[in-house]
């Protein structure tokens, strides 16, 4: 029960996100929803875990959690350093 | 008793997962957004393991379960933080900073 | 020594509490902004003096408490750049900041250098 529902809501907000990542006006926005990304996964990997009743599947959801930091804040650096585009970002 | 707490945390956090992707697609900007991605999506995320912890009820799963937590928990404000500070850049926010008004509080108002 | 391991265990416990409260205002903002348009806000807030690594940390303590995140910190004003979600109510939020988590910090990190 507990891990259909875990499934269903992390495929459902995968869905959400992925709307705000084609539509989003900014490359900001799009790392915002690669975040909920990151979180449904790190959830989907929880819920194959109880699943199968295996850790195995846990420590994915620790290297996930780690990567996705990681991807996060270099996604960030890169939109810092990139040369400004006028006028693009306004919706 | 603990697996019905567990159940009830899994769901919580379910259900809020959902409602910070939503949050995401509603607000009205970025920097609204990046507030539902980190708080909420954290907390959903946070709940989901703690629930789960109970639901096992194993130590092979709780301390994979805490790591996940404690990982989680300190990278969200520097994440939030370099987010927050990229969708100012991009939007060109720069001079509407430069212009925010400061906020200052009696020394009464903070005592405990 | 014992004296700063317990600060340090007050604030830890100050941040958890303040995920879960933020965590929760912003899933309440989120459901409610359907009918009402959260008002955002740009704000500064001096902070009292306190080395760098405790602005950082009163930075990332800011970014949990309910409705803000920091954008900035300007070490040579001695201010946080905050972002408000929910403007409706400033000044409590700000007086959470100062009154939770200032003082054990500076305590903690006070007055390395004084500008």
């Amino acid at each position: 029960m507990a891990v259909m529902f875990l499934v269903v809501a992390a495929i459902l907000a995968a869905l959400v996100a992925t709307v705000r990542i084609l539509r989003g006006p900014t490359h900001a926005d799009r790392i915002v929803a690669l975040d909920i990304f990151l979180a449904a996964a790190i959830a989907l990997a929880v819920a194959a875990s109880l699943g199968t009743g295996r850790t195995v599947f846990l420590d994915v959801a620790i290297g996930l959690a780690l990567v996705g930091f990681v991807a996060t804040i270099g996604w960030a650096r890169l939109l810092e350093r990139s040369p400004r585009v006028r006028q693009r970002g306004r919706r | 008793m603990m697996g019905g707490v567990g159940g009830v945390l899994v769901l919580g956090g379910a259900i809020a997962l959902v409602i910070a992707a939503w949050g995401v697609l509603i607000l009205p900007d970025a920097l609204s957004r990046q507030h539902a991605a980190t708080k909420a999506g954290t907390l959903a995320l946070a709940s989901i393991c703690l629930g789960v912890a109970l639901l096992a009820g194993d130590s092979q799963w709780t301390w994979r379960l805490l790591l996940i937590v404690i990982f989680l928990l300190t990278t969200l404000p520097v994440a939030a933080h370099l987010l927050a500070r990229a969708a100012v850049r991009e939007a060109g926010l720069e001079r509407l900073i430069e212009a925010a008004p400061r906020i200052d509080l009696d020394p009464e108002e903070t005592r405990p | 020594m014992v004296v700063r391991t317990l600060l340090v265990l007050f604030l830890v416990v100050r941040f958890l509490r303040a995920v879960v409260v933020s965590g929760w205002q912003t899933l309440r903002v989120i459901l409610r902004s359907r009918r009402r348009r959260p008002t955002m806000a740009l704000v500064r807030v001096g902070f009292a003096p306190m080395s760098e690594t405790g602005a950082a940390l009163l930075g990332c303590m800011v970014s949990l408490t309910p409705g803000t995140t920091t954008i900035d910190i300007d070490m040579g004003r001695r201010e946080l750049l905050l972002h408000v979600l929910d403007a409706s109510d400033t000044r409590p939020l700000l007086k959470v900041i100062r009154r939770d988590f200032e003082p054990a910090l500076v305590r903690l990190f006070g007055r390395a250098r004084e500008a």
